[in-house]
């Protein structure tokens, strides 16, 4: 009844071309809302196979590209190409090869997980009932759901709720896949467990993974962005972004009186509460003075690049 | 307090800065001003002489407008505190430090400070439109400030308190969208059940209670207003109205603090009490291969199809499990149930449970709930995925929009299919429950599949393009509303082209003998027409499908053109648009070319043009018909009738003739009009059938000449209107006006006042001549240029059905597949004649040298019996009292219920099904309605073919009230004084009904003109006192010298002061009063008994005193009343300990009462249980019920 996850899926998967990168290309992209809000700045980007982290504070215009990329919005100007197929004009092709997993998702409330979970496979056009079946269920039990597929989605813990998300997403046969913010509610060892098959999930398809959170980029992504206000502030591997952040990176700690102080003087990357005093971060080609050089962490690089003390090459 | 006032504050804040509130105020602004300002809008149950702006009116309308805008009180109460749930915000506000009750009802007051702003635009909109310059000053009463004080006082800032408050809690403590609709639904549930309940006037008026919007309670104190009354008299709080009001007041402050007392801040939603927390599954997530193997997607068409139909299931069932869904239907059975046992006709006189007629009933209930969930639930499933915020994963689905939109639209198709599903269940179930097992499942399919499905599934089109279009829930609703409401204007406004109205086609009953049959093609035409519409609004839907997360119109506008150029919509689009125009063609083929159709300007041209160009003929000379010798074949099948033969005339006039009018109605084909001696046509004007010859030679008094005619009709195609009903495969029935005649018809002059003003004609010409005007004597009122005429026909029809008209069957015979029948009346007979032919059975019985017949549907041989023992009694009676039958035969034919009502031809009555044959008579409850309706007609055959009345005002007094007199009187024997009583009843409350909404003026008996509720109602109860005061013997003596002594006479016609005359001399100058009151005034009763007591009288028996409080009105003919000082004559009744039941009744005594208040004195020799003034209800008086008191 449920498809094992091992049998048969091996050999198929060999032979399989669709099961090979595509890529991703946004060119140009900019969106301004009706109030004046300038979501997307001209933004380019190339994201292929792996998983793609899209770091930003909030309201930095993640989700708008997200949306964009999952055809929910029209941007004024530039373009979105999947391989050859252009995402703005051929949405329904697009939609055919995507998975999405909005930030924020409700389902009906009176209507029980596999039910839902059927429901949106033939969206998706899962038409054979036998398959659909199979595939439900497997993904119920994929992400543990199985057990509690017969509860109404609106008895779900937030956690609960995600893991259907996913599983709504996987529904197809996705070549993007698109999670927008989906950490937010999770608890670290549910997250860790879930970034965890992204990774993996990333290993065959594009995933783009928008967040706020730069631990869930450290962790795991092979590529990311940092955008703000609208603007790719950078674009590359984590760890390329710590190799040029090392050595520039000074650490202090201070009371608070004089964090102030060195707010003015100093390009702060960041600062954080230990034992009452502050440990501020500076970023300095040179010791800037009685600073002690620390190995540079993701968030000095995001906060480099939202500070723009970098020329990050984009 | 601060804070209280912070939080209302911010909810006007916020709402003053949303454009729904301008919105909303500009709608009911519109709408109000719409209302007053346009002179067409008119009320039906409000007359001509009720100012547009009476207080009557005004509270009305603004209560209507309350009413039907309640779903934006709905929109505004409902959710202040659900969107603080909604928008997750609740958590900030549980965290500050406010009390429950401060937050709840800051944000209900400024709500409610919103709900009254948005409604003030009713007061204001109305104002405004009543002082608009085009406005007739004599339709419009100048402003007065203190009507919409009282109005917004009294009726809609407590109605808007009352459901604000209930939408106010609903919302907050179910936190649903759907909940508040629920209670919608419930308080017009409740409004519906209260209407329905008090339909009938004597029902108890307790049920005002029922509704919360005070609306019917002003209808039941109102119902008797007349004209006069409803221009001066405020709608002031007091009795039902003061007691509805206080008890939905304290209904909705109980709820209040119920609410203010449960309801939780932190607790989420009501539904989830009783949620399970499941163990946070901490397993591990699934290992490295989570992506599936490929799976098979299917995305050709029979892959959408079946994505198609799963996605429709998916959101019916989604529609149909949720509850608001559930109790809507189960408020619908109910209704309907309800309807069942309320809604009966006449008399309180139940039909029987027959199929269509069943379905008749409970269409109204039906309709209403089944619209209501259609509005609704469409437009919850166009916002559904919106609101469950499922829409993201929807939208970025591989599904096109043409399926997303098919998909909710077949959801909800199924939903109304599954509600006519449940009608039908219900139907049965009530025929069964009443014992009746004939069901008819092809008629209930072809009622419902035939008349409404196709409304249903327009609307549905219309809702979804409203919804996709507008972007906004609850504007969608309203504008959705205002579609329903304007359609009740389409007529008011000119619009009478079924072509112009979305949704609207011919709808026509079902009939028991005829079934649907000729009236499907139209309906189907008409609504193919407006499918094609619907399916281009649907395209339309598609195309501005919000799809994603753009709102904006420019946007939605660019993504439409994409769309258009994309997808099957381009191809899609304009074949509908094809098929639309060629049907289009097709309709207004067969409604405007084939037949004739005029808008309301034009046929108020056309008709005044009549009156202009002909009416200077009216008192021309013509001759009268004094015998008729036709042909009549009747084409059932196709619809058809060819008539042909001869009219003798007979120059009745002191003057020669030199020319003669014809008149052929325009649709029929003339093959032969001549008259004996040469004659030409000199006049023709086809158009209204009107036609001159000159004679060749003058026709002296008394000479004779011969007319000859040939003359057919075959119906072509359809009109507008649908397709007559008189000729029809099963039930044709139709009267010689259809055969051509002779001068001026008045019966395409215009009657409406305002036509008349609009046409420029004068306000009067249309009415009876004077009942002073001897001139028009010589003319009885059915004369059609004859007095008595030699009748003599032959009707045939196709073979298996039976042609009857009026007269003895000579002889019958076939030929060529047709059935003929020659009949010939032994005796004159007026020259109004009927045709029918339809199979029927016959019920024959011959008593006393009369043959008594009843030609009926087979299926219908419910009341046949009943019938024919009516037929006798009243032909006894009648043969005793007045004079004897002057026919061999008397026959009752049944006709199909196109017509609801009995006529009397000589010796025949056509009788429709509707009103006799399928009634279910029970005699202890109820009236026996055919053998009342079956008496009365026969009583014509004295008043009205013995006797007639010249055609001038009063003559109904001697046709109708006269029968119905003697229909009293037979029924009187049969059934018992108590019963008449009862009928006296319900005549008093149709009496007092009818004449508040009285479109002319009201006028005393003997002037009544076409007011059949003065000469049925008023008569019946002036003459039945008559009878109570001079007694059945005295009374019917003088009414048989009345008729002998006018019985056999060509005219000069009798007059209603010719039959006062014989009744004035019968009765005592003590009564002399009654001639007055009866007939020459409008007189009315206010009697109440105060108290009454009794106790044991010494010498034995019982003492009664009886306070007793008369007052005695006149009134004039707008209603304003006159008190007068009575000296009347009064019944007063003593009842026995069991008050029930004729003989009961142990006392009847006449009080004479000279004043005000009596206190009066009675001896009996029983104990006494009740005490009764005016038992026998003679006397009209607004209030029957104070008249009784029953002693302790």
């Amino acid at each position: 009844m449920i498809l094992s996850p091992r049998q048969g899926s091996e050999s198929c998967r060999d032979n399989l071309p669709n099961r090979t990168s595509m890529k991703l290309q946004i060119q140009h992209l900019s969106k301004t809302y009706s109030n004046g809000i300038q979501a997307l700045k001209n933004i380019d980007l190339t994201i292929g196979n792996g998983l793609f982290g899209l770091l930003g504070p909030n309201g930095a215009g993640k989700s708008t590209l997200m949306r964009t990329i999952a055809t929910l919005q029209e941007p004024d100007t530039g373009s979105v190409h999947l391989d050859e197929l252009n995402v703005l004009t051929k949405k329904h092709e697009v939609r055919k090869l995507l998975g999405y997993l909005p930030q924020e998702f409700g389902t009906y409330k009176n209507i029980s997980a596999e039910e839902m979970l059927n429901h949106i496979a033939i969206l998706k056009g899962i038409t054979d009932k036998k398959v659909r079946r199979a595939l439900t269920h497997r993904l119920l039990d994929q992400t543990n759901l199985f057990g509690v597929r017969n509860k109404k989605l609106g008895s779900y813990s937030g956690g609960m709720k995600q893991r259907f998300g996913v599983a709504q997403a996987l529904l197809g046969n996705p070549k993007i896949l698109i999670v927008d913010e989906p950490t937010a509610g999770l608890d670290p060892a549910e997250r860790k467990r879930f970034l965890n098959m992204l990774s993996e999930l990333g290993e065959q398809i594009i995933v783009i993974l928008s967040t706020h959170i730069v631990d869930d980029v450290e962790e795991i992504c092979s590529n990311m962005s940092i955008i703000d206000k609208g603007v790719v502030k950078y674009t590359g591997r984590p760890l390329d972004a710590l190799e040029t952040l090392r050595g520039r990176v000074w650490k202090k700690t201070v009371t608070k009186m004089e964090e102030s102080q060195f707010d003015e003087t100093y390009r702060i990357l960041s600062s954080r509460l230990a034992d009452g005093m502050i440990e501020i971060h500076v970023f300095s080609d040179n010791n800037p003075g009685v600073f002690e050089k620390t190995k540079p962490v993701l968030e000095d690089v995001y906060f480099a690049a939202i500070k723009n003390y970098l020329p990050f090459e984009a | 307090m601060n804070m209280f006032l912070e939080i209302v504050r911010f909810e006007l804040l916020y709402r003053f800065k949303r454009p729904a509130t301008y919105i909303y105020f500009g709608l009911f602004l519109g709408i109000s001003f719409f209302m007053a300002a346009v002179p067409e809008v008119t009320f039906t149950d409000a007359a001509d002489q009720v100012l547009k702006n009476s207080p009557y009116l005004i509270t009305q309308v603004m209560l209507i407008i309350l009413i039907t805008g309640s779903i934006v009180c709905a929109g505004i109460m409902g959710v202040p505190v659900f969107r603080d749930y909604d928008h997750e915000f609740y958590e900030i506000i549980h965290s500050l430090p406010i009390r429950k009750s401060t937050y709840l009802w800051g944000r209900f007051t400024g709500s409610f400070l919103v709900t009254l702003f948005v409604f003030t635009s009713v007061g204001l909109g109305m104002a405004l439109g009543f002082s608009m310059p085009w406005l007739d000053p004599e339709m419009v009463a100048p402003f007065d400030p203190s009507v919409y004080i009282e109005a917004y006082l009294y009726f809609i800032i407590p109605d808007l308190f009352i459901t604000g408050s209930l939408f106010f809690i609903a919302g907050s403590y179910f936190r649903s969208h759907i909940a508040i609709y629920t209670q919608g639904v419930i308080f017009l549930v409740l409004y519906l059940v209260s209407d329905l309940l008090l339909q009938n006037a004597m029902e108890n008026p307790l049920f005002t209670l029922f509704d919360p919007f005070g609306a019917e309670a002003i209808s039941r104190t109102t119902i008797y207003w007349t004209s006069y009354e409803k221009n001066i008299l405020h709608i002031l709080p007091g009795g039902l109205i003061l007691q509805n009001r206080i008890v939905w007041i304290s209904f909705a402050l109980v709820i209040a603090v119920l609410f203010n007392w449960r309801f939780s801040v932190t607790r989420r939603k009501v539904f989830s009490l009783f949620r399970k927390k499941h163990d946070p599954n901490t397993l591990p997530v699934g290992p490295a291969d989570i992506l599936p193997e490929v799976i098979p997607i299917n995305l050709d068409f029979r892959g959408r199809l079946v994505q198609w139909w799963h996605i429709s299931l998916f959101y019916l069932k989604d529609t149909i499990r949720s509850i608001p869904f559930l109790v809507t239907l189960v408020c619908a059975i109910g209704f309907m149930i309800l309807t069942n046992y309320s809604q009966d006709n006449m008399y309180n006189t139940p039909t029987l449970p027959v199929t269509y007629m069943l379905l008749d009933k409970l269409s109204t209930g039906f309709m209403i709930f089944t619209i209501v969930l259609l509005v609704v639930y469409s437009g919850e499933l166009i916002w559904k995925d919106i609101h469950n915020r499922f829409a993201a994963i929807l939208d970025s689905s591989p599904l096109s929009d043409q399926q997303i939109i098919l998909s909710k639209f077949t959801a909800m198709i199924l939903a109304e299919l599954l509600m006519l599903v449940v009608i039908i269940l219900t139907g049965m179930g009530m025929q069964a429950f009443l014992g009746f097992f004939e069901f008819q499942l092809a008629v209930y399919f072809k009622f419902l599949f035939l008349n409404f499905f196709p409304m249903l599934f327009l609307m549905t089109l219309l809702t979804f393009f409203i919804h996709t279009l507008v972007n906004n829930k609850y504007l969608g609703h309203a504008l959705i509303i205002l579609f329903y409401i304007a359609q009740g204007f389409y007529g008011r406004l000119g619009i009478w082209d079924r072509m112009f109205q979305y949704a609207n086609y011919p709808r026509q009953g079902y009939s028991g003998m005829n079934g649907f049959d000729k009236f499907i093609f139209p309906a189907l035409s008409f609504e193919f027409y407006w499918l094609m519409f619907g399916l281009i609004l649907l395209g339309i839907s598609m195309l501005f499908l919000k799809r994603g997360s753009e709102n904006s119109f420019g946007m939605r506008l660019r993504l439409f053109r994409i769309r258009l150029k994309a997808g099957h919509l381009k191809y899609y689009i304009p074949v509908a648009i094809l098929l639309f125009i060629l049907s289009g063609s097709f309709v207004y083929y067969n409604t405007h070319i084939l037949n004739t159709y005029r808008s309301k300007k034009e046929e108020r041209l056309f008709r005044a043009r009549y009156e202009r160009t002909y009416e200077r003929f009216r008192d021309v000379p013509q001759p009268r018909v004094t015998d008729v010798n036709i042909q009549v074949d009747i084409y059932p099948e196709e619809y058809g009738v060819k008539a042909r033969g001869t009219y003798t005339l007979v120059n009745k006039n002191p003057v020669g003739i030199d020319s003669v009018h014809v008149r052929v109605l325009p649709e029929f084909t003339i093959n032969h009009l001549a008259f004996g001696k040469t004659a030409t046509c000199i006049h023709k004007a086809p158009e209204y059938g009107y036609y001159i010859y000159r004679l060749g030679k003058r026709l002296e008094p008394g000479d004779t000449l011969e007319f000859t005619f040939d003359i057919s009709c075959f119906e072509k195609g359809f009109s507008n209107w649908g397709r007559p009903t008189n000729i029809v495969p099963n039930g044709t029935f139709f009267t010689n006006t259809l055969l051509p005649g002779f001068g001026y018809n008045e019966s395409l002059v215009l009657t409406d006042k305002r036509e008349r003003r609009k046409a420029g004609l004068p306000p009067n010409a249309f009415e009876a001549s004077e009942l002073t005007d001897s001139s028009a004597y010589g003319d009885n009122y059915i004369s059609m240029n004859a007095d008595r005429i030699n009748y003599e026909a032959v009707v045939s029809t196709s073979s298996g059905q039976t042609a009857l008209t009026c007269g003895n069957l000579i002889k019958r015979w076939s030929k060529d597949g047709r059935d003929y029948f020659q009949y010939k009346m032994n005796v004159p007979i007026w020259n109004f004649v009927p045709f029918l032919s339809a199979r029927y059975a016959v019920l024959q019985t011959r008593r006393e040298g009369i043959d008594m017949e009843i030609y009926y549907h087979p299926e219908h041989d419910y009341n046949t019996e009943r019938m024919s023992e009516a037929m006798e009694k009243a032909i006894a009676y009648c043969s005793s009292n007045f004079s004897p039958f002057q026919y061999d035969a008397i026959r009752i034919a049944e006709f199909p219920r196109y017509g609801n009502y009995a006529q009397s031809f000589p010796g025949i009555i056509p009788f429709s099904e509707g009103i006799g044959f399928i009634v279910d008579v029970d005699e202890k409850k109820g009236l026996d309605l055919p053998f009342y309706v079956t008496a009365h007609e026969v009583a014509h055959q004295w008043w009205g073919h013995q006797v007639s009345a010249a055609d001038v005002k009063g003559k109904l007094l001697l046709i109708e009230s006269l029968a119905n007199y003697s229909a009293i009187m037979i029924m009187e024997k049969e059934f018992g004084k108590e019963n008449a009583g009862r009928f006296l009843e319900y005549e008093q409350a149709n009496y007092l009904r009818n004449r508040s909404i009285e479109q002319k003026n009201e006028v005393p008996l003997k002037q009544v003109d076409d007011q059949l509720y003065i000469a049925y109602q008023k008569g019946s109860i002036a003459l039945y006192s008559l009878r109570h005061y001079l007694g059945e013997e005295k009374l019917n003596e003088q009414l048989s010298r009345f008729l002998m002594d006018y019985r056999d006479i060509n005219g000069p016609y009798p007059t209603s002061e010719d039959l006062i005359r014989y009744l004035g001399q019968a009765i005592p100058d003590s009564l002399s009063y009654l001639v007055e009151d009866l007939f020459e005034k409008i007189t009315l009763y206010s009697n109440r008994l105060q108290n009454a007591g009794y106790k044991a009288s010494a010498e034995g028996g019982y003492d009664i005193t009886v306070q007793v409080k008369s007052q005695k009105f006149h009134a004039d003919e707008l209603g304003k009343q006159e008190e007068v000082v009575p000296d009347d004559w009064i019944d007063l009744g003593i009842y026995t300990r069991e008050y029930k039941g004729e003989d009961s009744l142990g006392h009847l005594q006449k009080v004479h009462l000279i004043t005000r208040d009596t206190l009066l004195q009675v001896h009996v020799g029983f104990k006494p249980g009740k005490v009764s003034l005016d038992p026998y209800h003679i006397l009209i008086d607004r209030n029957l019920k104070d008249n009784v008191k029953v002693l302790p």
